[in-house]
């Protein structure tokens, strides 16, 4: 394990040195005293392990592509926004936009989300193991999200084709967004994800419902006018 | 926000509150909108 003190090192260097990393590269690292620095880890591209020890600020483990991210505390806005692949895993809280327009990979938060999650998330997965705060999966287009928890109000507001599965209450439902039958894929769907995150024992696919779009938005149509 | 038994903090991120004494283990957690939330001194 390399052990790098980010009180010592500048995060700069730090980050440009981690996207150095051969590809294969199996050495973990470990980053100390974080002290809610920006962009933490942002943008690796190595199939290596980086594990954070304390709270990191915004963008951490951003862009992300094949690396697992490890954050030990709570994460600011923007926890893996835009990630590609690989997998994000904070033991706390997240801030808003966990997992922005992510393309793919697992982001796990282990507390809740606050406001925005996965908004306009467009192919990444992303579990919950407490709740999200309001307008989450806004404008989402592809991926799942799973909550174990409750949800926010206007949940998947404008919602395209992305899969939301909510254990808990809904606050509310944003424009477009209904709730849909659990089907046996489903349920299979979310026994996979939960898995996954290693929250497999916490929670079961039944006790989960499914939202997701009307499908009567994003086409336009001329009555819809006045909701656009 | 960041709560300990001596003080209640609040900033716009956690930088900004990373000096406090005490933080690594201060309870700290994001605030909900709309919300009030009130705190009282014991004597």
């Amino acid at each position: 394990v390399t052990i790098i003190d980010l009180e010592a090192a500048p995060l700069r260097e730090v980050n440009a040195a981690l996207h150095r990393l051969a590809p294969g590269t199996n050495e973990p690292v470990r980053l100390i005293n974080p002290r809610g620095r920006h962009a933490v880890a942002a943008g690796l591209d190595a199939t290596v392990t980086i594990e954070i020890e304390g709270h990191v600020g915004y963008y951490c483990a951003g862009m992300n592509k094949q690396a697992t991210v490890l954050i030990h505390g709570n994460a600011g806005p923007g926890l893996g926004e835009n990630i590609m692949s690989g997998r994000v895993k904070v033991s706390g809280d997240a801030s808003q936009a966990a997992g922005a327009s992510g393309q793919g990979g697992l982001i796990v938060i282990g507390g809740s989300a606050a406001a925005r999650c996965g908004i306009s998330m467009k192919g990444v997965d992303i579990v919950v193991r407490g709740s999200v705060g309001h307008m989450s999966a806004f404008m989402a287009q592809a991926g799942r999200l799973v909550i174990l928890g409750d949800a926010g109000d206007a949940l998947g507001d404008s919602i395209y084709e992305a899969r939301l599965y909510v254990r808990g209450a809904v606050r509310s439902l944003g424009a477009d967004c209904v709730e849909k039958e659990m089907r046996p894929e489903h349920k299979t769907e979310v026994a996979a994800l939960l898995k996954d995150a290693g929250l497999a024992e916490e929670a079961a696919p039944e006790q989960f419902h499914r939202y997701g779009s009307a499908r009567e938005l994003y086409h336009f149509h001329i009555d819809n006018v006045g909701a656009y | 926000m960041a709560e300990t038994d001596r003080y209640v903090a609040f900033g716009t991120e956690y930088r900004a509150l990373a000096g406090l004494p005490g933080i690594e283990s201060a309870n700290v957690w994001e605030p909900e909108p709309r919300t009030p939330y009130f705190w009282d001194m014991a004597a």
